[in-house]
Parts: structure tokens; C-alpha cells; sequence
């Protein structure tokens, strides 16, 4: 195991992947392509279990990220260290650094809260607040004390999340009301009104249908002109479709017979998808695994 | 080797289609059903009775008071000159005066502490902490009444006038504030000193039951606005109380239902006095305590009249339960987006 890298990762790059490009991603911002999130060597803990070992990876700017990989491989662990949602676990830990603008996420100094009104978060089951559509959009507003213009900004953040025309004329009914895919709508406006940097999806599209499902996907390439995603998947055709990069994760079992996750490779996403380093991710992908 | 499960014995000759009866489970059920309907049933039987017997009883008091029984804040056990130019005696205006004015100061006093405790309880303490807390407010629930009845008449009334006082010249001169909290009765029984009682009294109630409450806010949503970088307490506001409200109202109405129909450790703070005054400091009188009060000295027309007061009080507390009711529904409706 210890004769070869476990991980590997391109070159940082300044300039989109050869040969790749995305439908949505035609007029591309500056900075594109730019690291703005650095996990190195990032192992995350509940109590004394290490659950997730060793990670290094970029997140480049205006770029969707995908991490897939089996179940307990640790993924969506990585996802919620990004944002410090694993503080609400009570009993976990994260070990090595995790930098957003080259700041130490995990500084004695930095807050929380803060750290999430930048990175937001849309989660694996549409969870809208038990309110009006409105509200549910103007919360985030609210509580970062923006005052003016809420309706525009309301307004605005359900055009960015395709959801405007749609409610446009009942944005008093609860959101709760919606469809399941409008439900994930409406929290990826709730997340993109307070202007974060980075959206992180923890598999946003598992609860819902297909058709919801490819809204959500194409929803997702606009986004990635002003956001920049890191997406959690099971589905590795929707990895294949929305992202640029990919991170694979795997589950292992260590000397001790402890399992935990593991960063098998992060390429470019059409590398990863025909032609990976590691024969694990190959396995994964074509289907051989376990 | 399943399938043998599923093959009759070799005895019978057919499978059975017979789709109409299975005997025995359907009887269950039935007996079942019948069980449930009965015992429903007879909550409601009892409720009548108890509303028809009382108001029978009273009925002599009621029809010669008529509408001034509750419009009328008079109420005098001992007439001496009958029904004389003084008019219909019993009038329970200024009881239902006192009950209202002690169920809100209670309710004043024990909503916000009560919530505060079942959010400290499910958002804030640690673990350890959480087992301990609760186990303390339900020894507050265990306490009996008159013993805090008991503890409210030898141990806080008097101890609270001087701070009475003091909110009163506090206040004095302000408009309202100091009708409000007026002189203080020197004794230091009355509504104001009742309702700290039932408020400590009914403190158990509401907690548990809002601490059940917000024991079912999902997850997802406290999650939800804590990615948007809500705080603690902008995420209890943003997902614990919308999600909250229905059975919040649930819970401060039995507490409600509590501090109204409290009567023995009320009628030992209160104060004994039959009168109506905006002053929350001064002795009054409620429907339950003057019920105990003057029950045994009473015969004929003021022993219906007080039985009457009871009709009152049940009326009261089940229209405050509908009227809950309503508002509950309401709110229910409008946040699941049933009503447009």
C-alpha cells in the first residue's frame, strides 16, 4: 500500500481543464480555476475514531468539485468540515488545515457563524422552513441584518435558483407547499441570498425525481458563474454531468481493523471518468466494487 | 424450504377462496373498536353529567340572578335583609375578575421561564446537565399544592411586601403603571402573590411539555439555519419556534387550565377580599377559592350560587380550550399551506 501515492492530485491550475468544458460554462469569471478552498492533510474524528484520514484536496474557484465514493467512505464528512457543521456533532474533531482565502478555517479565531455565511449549505432532503416562501428566502437575510430591498433580493435569489416563475404569485403560501424538487429550490435560494462564495450540496438530488433532478443539475452549471460548488454524490453519472473535478472516496480497513474513509484520487472529472490513476477508483467506477 | 410454509396439509383438498370472513381476527377487531368507542364515549358522558348535574343544582341561584350572575360584581353571602333593596346578591364578576387576573400574571410570569427552561433543556445543556434539570422540575410538579399554598402564606407573603413597595414608588407617578402595581395590602396576600404561586405551580407543566415539543423539531431544519450562519438563538427563532407554535399554545393552555381551576393554595394567598381593582398588589377573591372558602357555611340559594361559580369555571376553561383550539388550527393550516 505504502509503495505507491494513495492520493493523487494534479497540478493547481490557472486554466480550465483541457478538453473539458460544460455546457453552462461558456463566459467564465476571473479567477476561474483559482484555489479559494485547500484541505491538506485533513483527518476528521468523533471522539477517539478517526473517520476520515489524510485528505488533501483544492476546491477552485467558480468550479464544481464533486466527491463520490461508497457509503462510510467519508464524503460527506469531508463536505461538512468545509463549513464547520461537524462542530454541531458533539464529540468531533477535525485535525490538519482547512483554508478558505488562505485562511485557516479551524483558527483559534475564527467563528463559526461567520465561516458559514460564507460557505452555505444545501442539504440531502429538501428542509424549507416551516414558513412562506418569502420568509424562507428572507431568513437568511434577516438574521445577516440586511434590511433593504429584501423583496429584490428575495426576488433575485429565486431567479438564481430557476424558482421565480414558478411562485412568483404565491410567495405568501408555505414553502412547505412546494414540490419536492421546488422544495430544493427554494433552499438553494434560502443559501444563495445571503451571497455566500461557496455552496456546498450534500447530495441535493437524492430525494428527489429525475426531471427535479436534471433542473437541480442544470440549475447547478449557472450557478457555478458566481458560486463555487462542492457537491456530494452517490450518483456518479451526476458527478460525470455537473463537475469539473472529482474527488473519489473509499472506505478501508486499516492494520487494526478499524474502517474508516480515504482519499483515493482527485483528478479532473473527465479523467477520473475514463481514464483513473488508482485501479480502485476504476473499480468504483465501471462498477466492480465490493 | 419456504414454500412448504405456503402449501396446505395434504389433507385438504382445496385452497381456500373464500375471501368473505376469517373468523376469529374480525371479532377482535370488532371487540377492539367497541373498547375504544366506549371509552371515548365516556369521557364525553361524564363531562355532560357533570355540566347538566351542576347547572341543575345551581339552577335556583342562576335563574333568580340571571345574566347579572356574571355581570354583576356583588357578591354578598350574608344579606341580612334578604332580597331586599340591595338587589340580586350573587354576582360573580369580580371572581371571574380574579381568576383572569391571577391566570395572567401566572401565565406571564411561567411562559417565558418555562420555554427558556425546555429550550436550556434541548438546545443548550450538556448532556449531564439535561437528566438533572428535568428531574428537578418534576419534583416541582410533585410538590402538592397546599403545601405550596402553605409555603406562599407563612413564607412569601410576607417576605415580598417590601419589594412590592419598592416597585410601587418605582412607579409611582407614571400613569398607568402605578394603578397597576398599587399599594401593596400589608398582609401580602393577593393576586399578585397567587399568581407567583401558580406560576411556580404550573412552571412543570409548560416545560414538559414544550421540551416534548421541541424535542420534535427536525434536525434538518435547525441544520438548515445553521448554514446560513444563524446563532444559536437566531436559529431557535428561525426553525425551533415556527416549527413550535401549535403545541406552545398546547402547552401554555394546560398550564392555563391549571392556574384557573387552581384552588387551594390560591384561596390561602389571595387575600379573601371581593373586590375588582386594577391594583395586582391588593387582596381579591377567585371562582375556585371562594368555592372552599364559604362551601360549608352554605345552605339553600348561596350553596346553588356557588355551585353556579363552578358551572362558570368550567364554562371558561372550555371555551379558552376551543378558542386554543382555533388558533392552533389556524396556524397548523398556514404553515403547512393548506389555507391559501
Amino acid at each position: 500500500m505504502t509503495d505507491r501515492p494513495l492520493v493523487n492530485v494534479v497540478a493547481p491550475v490557472d486554466a480550465p481543464p483541457a478538453g473539458y468544458a460544460l455546457p453552462g460554462a461558456v463566459d467564465q469569471p476571473t479567477g476561474y480555476g483559482s484555489t479559494l478552498m485547500e484541505l491538506s492533510k485533513v483527518s476528521v474524528f468523533y471522539g477517539d475514531y478517526e473517520a476520515v484520514r489524510d485528505t488533501s484536496m483544492p476546491v477552485r474557484k467558480h468550479q464544481i468539485t464533486a466527491m463520490i465514493g461508497p457509503s462510510g467512505c467519508g464524503k460527506s464528512t469531508i463536505l461538512r468540515s468545509l463549513n464547520r457543521m461537524n462542530d454541531l456533532v458533539s464529540g468531533a474533531r477535525v485535525a490538519g488545515r482547512v483554508t478558505y482565502h488562505g485562511q485557516d478555517l479551524y483558527a483559534r479565531d475564527v467563528d463559526p457563524i461567520q465561516v458559514r455565511r460564507h460557505i452555505g449549505m444545501v442539504f440531502q432532503k429538501p428542509n424549507p422552513f416551516p414558513k412562506s416562501i418569502f420568509d424562507n428566502v428572507a431568513y437568511g437575510l434577516r438574521i445577516n441584518k440586511i434590511k433593504d430591498n429584501i423583496g429584490d433580493r428575495v426576488e433575485e435569489a429565486l431567479r438564481g435558483a430557476a424558482l421565480w416563475d414558478e411562485v412568483k404569485g404565491k410567495l405568501k403560501t408555505s414553502g412547505l407547499a412546494l414540490s419536492g424538487g421546488q422544495q430544493q429550490r427554494l433552499c438553494i435560494a434560502r443559501t444563495i441570498a445571503v451571497r455566500p462564495d461557496v455552496i456546498l450540496m450534500d447530495e441535493p438530488c437524492s430525494a428527489l425525481d429525475p426531471i427535479a433532478t436534471s433542473k437541480i443539475e442544470d440549475l447547478m452549471h449557472e450557478l457555478a458563474k458566481q458560486y463555487t460548488i462542492v457537491i456530494v454524490t452517490h450518483n456518479m453519472q451526476q458527478a460525470a454531468r455537473v463537475s469539473h473535478y472529482t474527488a473519489f472516496f473509499t472506505a478501508e480497513v486499516d492494520q487494526a481493523g478499524v474502517r474508516h474513509g480515504r482519499l483515493v484520487e482527485f483528478n479532473d472529472t473527465g479523467k477520473i471518468f475514463t481514464n483513473p490513476a488508482d485501479k480502485r477508483t476504476e473499480d468504483y467506477i465501471t462498477g466492480r466494487f465490493g | 424450504m419456504t414454500k412448504t410454509l405456503n402449501r396446505p396439509p395434504a389433507s385438504t383438498p382445496a385452497p381456500q377462496t373464500d375471501l368473505t370472513t376469517s373468523g376469529g381476527g374480525v371479532w377482535g377487531d370488532r371487540v377492539f373498536a367497541a373498547v375504544c368507542v366506549a371509552a371515548g364515549a365516556l369521557v364525553l358522558a361524564i363531562l355532560a353529567l357533570i355540566l347538566v348535574t351542576t347547572t341543575q343544582q345551581s339552577w335556583a341561584a342562576l335563574r333568580d340572578s340571571g345574566l347579572s350572575f356574571v355581570t354583576s360584581p356583588r357578591w354578598v353571602a350574608n344579606d341580612p335583609d334578604g332580597d331586599g333593596p340591595l338587589g340580586p346578591r350573587f354576582g360573580a364578576l369580580a371572581l371571574i375578575y380574579g381568576t383572569a387576573i391571577v391566570s395572567l400574571i401566572a401565565l406571564v410570569i411561567a411562559v417565558p421561564i418555562s420555554i427558556g427552561i425546555a429550550l436550556f433543556i434541548t438546545e443548550l445543556a450538556p448532556r449531564r446537565l439535561r437528566g438533572l434539570s428535568v428531574t428537578v422540575i418534576d419534583l416541582l410538579a410533585a410538590v402538592p399544592s397546599v403545601v405550596f399554598g402553605l409555603w406562599g402564606i407563612l413564607v412569601v407573603a410576607p417576605a415580598i411586601v417590601p419589594v412590592y413597595q419598592w416597585i410601587h414608588d418605582l412607579v409611582d407617578g407614571i400613569p398607568v403603571l402605578d394603578t397597576v402595581f398599587g399599594v401593596p395590602v400589608s398582609s401580602g396576600r393577593g393576586y399578585m402573590t397567587a399568581g407567583l404561586i401558580v406560576a411556580i405551580m404550573i412552571i412543570p407543566i409548560i416545560t414538559s411539555i414544550a421540551r416534548e415539543v421541541f424535542a420534535t423539531v427536525p434536525e434538518a431544519d435547525k441544520h438548515a439555519a445553521l448554514a446560513l450562519g444563524a446563532t444559536r438563538w437566531e436559529m431557535i427563532r428561525g426553525a425551533v419556534f415556527p416549527h413550535s407554535f401549535g403545541g406552545l399554545v398546547g402547552a401554555v393552555m394546560l398550564g392555563l387550565g391549571r392556574a384557573m381551576g387552581e384552588t387551594i393554595a390560591v384561596a390561602l394567598t389571595i387575600g379573601a377580599a371581593i373586590q375588582i381593582t386594577g391594583n395586582v398588589f391588593q387582596a381579591g377573591e377567585a371562582l375556585p377559592s371562594i368555592i372552599v372558602r364559604q362551601w360549608g357555611e352554605s345552605a339553600g340559594q348561596h350553596r346553588a350560587a356557588l355551585i353556579g361559580l363552578g358551572v362558570v369555571l368550567f364554562a371558561l376553561t372550555i371555551l379558552i380550550n376551543l378558542l386554543a383550539r382555533i388558533v392552533v388550527r389556524h396556524a397548523e393550516a398556514r404553515m403547512k399551506g393548506a389555507a391559501r
